[in-house]
């Protein structure tokens, strides 16, 4: 049985002071119920929320969404991974449509991220580390970013020039994305000059904070067409741990989870790196797009930089990567990001992107990454 | 041997954390080498705000295992990954308690 994407809704990314959470996801769910046909609520059997509820006020996310959006009484609950909580999710979704215990089920990605302010999320992302041992001496998650970002120029020579261009890249694309956050180019003297957060990241290495949703509706391959003229078949994943902790990490130019999740991938979709033809990655900063195109074989070890200087990653380069814009030029609703880079994927294979069409794709892959690596999740998708 | 009571690669030993904190009192701690990397951070999370730009170091040390912490006492100019450190004892003091930490110094 093949397990496919036939719906996808994704709700606008930023400081969404007009929208509760449920409101939010309401709105997700609204569009992918537009993007299906011949689908009605009675037909769905599960709503599986994938969010990181330390960021909200409002507790017990799936009751009070299920509730919301006209789902009850449907099961439902809440999957999290950190950043990585709605592939997480889609995870679980493929494995309940898989078993043959749920036909047709609703993955809801979605976070309120602003009703906290810069320094509350700063000291909340900061614990993804470990508490104990490294947020007693004010770590933050840029900061544990920023040491692979050292890490891997003192390695391999990877410039600050060469992370503001991964930023330069992640704004063109946003800047033809009507859901994103940041729909302006950037010049990459201004990437350069912009303040310091954690040096070497500068504020335009950095990805927003925002609010948003995104709903994915998945099913069988016997019921896919009924819903939809052109499935996505979700043909390979893999998914990975790593230690919490910075201090048990053996190598500081790479993320393990992402690299075993990457493998996993490939294998159980018989692909290897050189036939993604359109990627979208987990760029929370600009090193960590660097990172991922090494992790997942788009570039060799320690060529990452050289990879974003040659426009590999462009459109009508070697591997196009966010062509979306990225977490970087969308906005990062941390529950919702992994179903947004699906959707992503979904309409390029579809062919869907206008613009920012990637010509004739029919392998594409996600990469999500939750905490500093903790978790990882790679799924590959076939049209 | 500076954290042999960490394992291999400083998993953390929440029983021998007593050891450790005895062992850095005593001063053993020293002569090792900042051998990974580290950060300024310019922008902090709740109660560090009034810190910044505070640098933080990941350091490798001789002996085996791993530590995290702060330099302190060390021009941000003469932090360069490879350079030797040093693992001071400090002592937070609070009204009600004393709290040991460690910070990183240049040796």
């Amino acid at each position: 049985m093949k397990v496919g994407v036939v719906g996808v809704g994704h709700g606008k990314f930023g400081r969404r002071s007009d929208a509760t959470v449920q409101e939010l996801a309401f709105e997700a769910f609204r569009a992918a119920m537009e993007d299906v046909k011949n689908l009605e609520r009675k037909d769905i059997d599960s709503v599986i929320i994938g969010s990181s509820p330390e960021y909200h006020k409002q507790r017990s996310l799936p009751g009070v969404i299920t509730e919301y959006i006209g789902m009850n009484d449907k099961p439902t609950w809440l999957t999290e991974a950190a950043c990585a909580s709605s592939s997480a999710a889609l995870r679980s979704g493929y494995m309940a449509v898989k078993s043959g215990l749920h036909d047709v089920v609703l993955v809801l990605g979605v976070q309120k991220m602003t009703e906290l302010n810069t320094a509350e999320i700063q000291s909340l992302m900061g614990r993804v580390g470990d508490v104990q041992w490294e947020s007693i001496y004010g770590t933050t998650f840029p900061g544990y970013y920023a040491l692979y970002a050292n890490k891997h120029m003192d390695t391999y020579g990877t410039t600050g020039e060469q992370l503001a261009r991964v930023a330069v890249k992640s704004h063109h694309y946003g800047a033809q994305n009507p859901y994103a956050l940041f729909q302006k180019e950037i010049t990459l003297e201004r990437a350069m000059k912009s303040p310091m957060v954690a040096d070497p990241l500068r504020v335009f290495d950095c990805c927003a904070n925002a609010d948003g949703a995104v709903a994915l509706i998945i099913t069988n391959d016997k019921l896919a067409k009924k819903y939809h003229d052109t499935p996505v078949w979700i043909d390979g994943l893999g998914s990975a741990s790593a230690p919490i902790s910075v201090l048990r990490r053996p190598d500081m130019t790479s993320i393990p989870s992402a690299v075993a999740a990457g493998k996993e991938a490939y294998k159980m979709a018989k692909v290897k790196p050189k036939d993604i033809q359109v990627a979208d990655v987990h760029d929370c900063f600009t090193i960590a797009e660097i990172l991922a195109y090494e992790d997942l074989g788009f570039a060799k070890k320690g060529q990452g930089g050289k990879f974003i200087d040659d426009k590999e990653c462009y459109i009508g380069g070697k591997t196009p990567v966010n062509v979306d814009g990225g977490l970087k030029s969308k906005g990062h609703p941390v529950g919702a990001t992994g179903a947004s880079q699906t959707t992503e994927i979904v309409k390029q294979l579809r062919g869907d992107c206008g613009k920012r069409q990637v010509k004739g794709a029919e392998i594409g892959l996600t990469h999500n990454v939750g905490g500093i690596g903790q978790y990882c999740f790679v799924h590959v998708y076939k049209r | 041997m500076p954290f042999k009571y960490f394992g291999k690669i400083n998993y953390t030993p929440y029983t021998k954390v007593s050891k450790f904190a005895d062992e850095l009192q005593k001063g053993k701690l020293v002569g090792s080498k900042c051998k990974n990397c580290g950060t300024v951070i310019h922008s902090a999370p709740t109660g560090f705000e009034d810190m910044t730009p505070y640098t933080l170091g990941l350091v490798d040390l001789d002996g085996g295992g791993r530590l995290l912490s702060w330099f302190e006492n060390t021009k941000d100019k003469d932090i360069k990954i490879g350079m030797k450190v040093k693992v001071v004892p400090k002592i937070f003091e609070e009204i009600e308690e004393i709290k040991l930490y460690y910070a990183l110094e240049k040796k």
